[in-house]
């Protein structure tokens, strides 16, 4: 399962992550259905580097985003880590037993600051729990440690002593981000980190997690709804709909030409400072699909205004159409898409 | 609770948000979910009041001996269905409980046994008086009472609750009544927990097939009606049991239907803390399912648990009156309140010795005061929410 050391090798690669649900049924419990909530996708991340992962609710950015982490188990595909010995492990299909020495390596952070910390627990325990069972003993070690996070968080160390109920949204973030940094992992999940919170925090939570990265050296893989966040935080980009990735680029390469037409329409309708501005929002047809009876081929035609009689049949594979620039659409090449900057002008 | 730590250091410019609070606030922001719960509780004040009522009880229960004044279980036919017999606290201006003395005659016309008070014959109460032989706690023997009279016996002299149709004294009957009444629903309860945390915790815990099996069983126990459930179960009862196995039997029949309502609560709060973020975020970090489910997930039902227990109990204590009063739960000698009122099926005891419905006065209390208490215990149970 593990592999010898690749110089070059991303921090994490994907490979045709699958995760069905199953639709059960009657007294028997049969399955009926399957909601392809990650329908086939791969990405990969460089160490060092924040990809965000953006689409609408419900196309499966955070069921991807457990499936890495393994809270879920994958239906199929790889997940290939490279663990700070240097090796590589396909966390999806490990055991859950053999999981364990990898999994500090990769912690989370959770978008409701309230219920992912036990109300019941005082930051101290909070934050010394992972350092508690990977088999730190010493109190006082444990205590110096958290000090240390605590203030590498920016929150006095003094309060350790507190519960959760006595914190702001803001500040139980900046807990939460501390417990995950508790044992040096290399790769950061974000689950939509700063949507719970109120825009002025936002900025204050998104500005220490870069600064973190600075001193610590992280990767992130940053889930997301909010464009203006995703493009203030990442270095690349991933767009998802239905389960599907449909386009992954650089931040910039995709905010100003988007080379897929859900990409454009998602880009469209990032909020305008300047009230002249507001006026190319491109306003997308019909529903999202139902991941549980997607439609044929490309899975956005029905909603396309680009869409052609093949993209009715034929699934459109991801091709890359220039370096680090790579789209699923039949029409990418042919089409012109206004980015953010485009949009502006017009 | 210990004194807030020292006024925090002046804010520092490194540190963005400023945590300095007073000590009144320093005090909520370190104070632990049953610090939390307990100044909920105690704003419920008919809650906390029913709290001290059901401590009463209990005392009572504890020292039901001591209370009572008569042997409950001395017959004696020229003392049957004496009326309650009022006590005169003063005597000519001076503090001096006493009671008057009962001349008892038939009347010749009906050849009903009359009592009639003699004012002349006044009988005093001393308090912390000898009277009959019993052991405390079933450990030590003593004769002391809170009531008695002097140099007399009290069970021939005083009837401060009157007496049933066999002449025992229904005050002291009443007192040792409390002790089987109030511990049956405790010992029940107690088993219906044990039921409860267990198949309710595999079910929530483990889902799936035997989660499906566990709730189909619980629904099918439930929609069996209760009473004729236990009137089989007790008419299985072989009758030659002494108390004690009665006692018991009694317990397991009604906390075989008790246990399904805590089983539910536990599986429910298991569902939704298996979903908790803090819960992930704990296997994340590597935690070991023991401590998981010791460490986060307990600590957040045992409140809902406490609070379900507490609601549970008025029902065993009913369902012991009932079973009881219809002759199907403990029977005579044992004296519980269900036994007592017994005494009291027909029309004819209530129109003339309507004393012998006095059992119904604590049981309707005990139940008040269990369910005002876990109500206060419910809203206080989850502080966070």
């Amino acid at each position: 399962m593990m592999k010898a050391t690749n110089g070059g090798a991303p921090l994490l690669e994907v490979r045709n992550l699958r995760r069905f649900f199953p639709i059960r049924k009657g007294l028997l419990r049969r399955v009926v259905g399957q909601v392809r909530a990650v329908d086939d996708i791969s990405f990969h991340i460089n160490r060092g580097e924040t990809l965000s992962l953006v689409g609408e609710s419900g196309c499966g950015k955070t069921t991807t985003a457990r499936c890495i982490l393994r809270a879920l188990k994958p239906t199929a595909g790889e997940v290939r880590f490279q663990t700070a010995a240097g090796a590589v492990v396909d966390t999806a299909n490990l055991p859950k037993t053999a999981l364990k020495p990898f999994r500090h390596q990769m912690q989370m952070i959770f978008q409701d600051p309230f219920s992912s910390l036990n109300p019941r627990m005082t930051v101290f325990d909070i934050i010394a729990e992972p350092l508690l069972a990977s088999g730190m003993k010493d109190r006082d070690e444990r205590r110096r440690r958290v000090e240390n996070l605590l203030e590498l968080v920016r929150l006095r160390p003094e309060f350790m002593g507190r519960f959760p109920h006595a914190f702001s949204g803001g500040q139980r973030q900046r807990i939460g981000i501390a417990r995950a940094l508790a044992l040096n992992p290399s790769l950061i999940v974000a689950d939509e980190p700063v949507s719970a919170l109120d825009v002025s925090v936002q900025a204050q939570i998104l500005n220490l997690m870069l600064d973190l990265q600075d001193e610590l050296g992280l990767t992130y893989l940053f889930v997301a709804h909010d464009l203006s966040v995703v493009k203030h935080i990442s270095d690349r980009v991933a767009v998802m709909y239905v389960g599907k990735i449909v386009e992954i680029a650089e931040t910039k390469q995709l905010f100003n030409a988007p080379s897929h037409p859900y990409t454009e329409a998602l880009l469209s309708a990032v909020p305008k400072p300047d009230p002249r501005l507001r006026s190319e929002r491109i306003v997308l047809k019909g529903e999202v699909a139902d991941p549980a009876q997607p439609p044929s081929g490309c899975y956005f035609h029905p909603r396309c205004a680009y869409a052609i009689d093949r993209c009715r049949t034929e699934t459109p594979p991801l091709e890359e159409i220039r370096p680090g620039h790579v789209v699923a659409c039949h029409r990418a090449r042919e089409i012109e898409l206004k980015g953010v900057e485009a949009q502006r002008a017009v | 609770m210990s004194p807030p730590p020292a006024a925090s250091r002046a804010f520092e410019g490194e540190f963005d948000e400023a945590l300095v609070t007073t000590a009144a606030e320093e005090r909520v922001s370190v104070a632990t979910q049953w610090q939390l719960m307990w100044w909920r509780f105690r704003k419920h004040r008919l809650a906390v009041f029913s709290s001290i009522v059901i401590a009463v009880f209990y005392l009572v229960a504890i020292f039901a001996d001591f209370l009572a004044y008569a042997d409950p279980h001395k017959t004696e036919a020229f003392r049957s269905l004496i009326a309650p017999q009022p006590i005169h606290f003063f005597d000519e201006g001076r503090f001096s409980p006493h009671v008057f003395a009962l001349i008892g005659k038939r009347d010749p016309r009906t050849f009903k046994r009359v009592y009639e008070p003699d004012p002349e014959q006044k009988i005093a109460l001393r308090f912390f008086a000898q009277g009959y032989e019993y052991k405390f706690l079933g450990l030590f023997p003593t004769n002391l009472h809170l009531i008695g009279v002097d140099g007399g016996n009290a069970e021939e002299l005083i009837f401060l609750l009157g007496t049933d149709q066999l002449g025992r004294d229904l005050w002291s009957r009443l007192m040792i009544a409390c002790r089987l009444s109030l511990t049956i629903g405790l010992a029940g309860v107690t088993l219906s927990l044990v039921l409860g945390v267990l198949l309710g915790g595999i079910s929530g815990l483990y889902g799936g097939a035997i989660d499906t099996l566990i709730q189909r069983v619980i629904e099918i126990l439930r929609s069996i009606p209760t009473i004729p459930l236990w009137m089989g179960l007790a008419a299985a009862m072989p009758r030659d049991w002494g108390v004690v196995q009665v006692y018991f039997a009694i317990t397991v029949i009604l906390s075989l239907i008790g246990w399904t309502d805590l089983a539910r609560v536990v599986r429910g709060r298991f569902l939704a803390l298996r979903e908790e973020d803090f819960v992930l975020a704990a296997e994340l970090a590597g935690v070991g399912q023991m401590r998981i489910i010791l460490r986060h997930m307990a600590p957040s039902f045992l409140s809902h648990i406490i609070a379900a227990t507490t609601l549970a109990l008025p029902n065993m204590i009913i369902s012991e009156t009932a079973l009881s009063f219809l002759g199907l739960g403990l029977r005579p000698p044992a004296v519980s309140w269900g036994v007592l009122l017994q005494d009291a099926q027909n029309i004819q005891t209530v129109a003339i010795s309507p004393w012998l419905l006095s059992a119904a006065l604590p049981v309707i209390i005990v139940i008040l005061a269990f369910n005002f208490l876990g109500d206060g215990l419910r809203d206080a149970a989850d502080p966070y929410g």
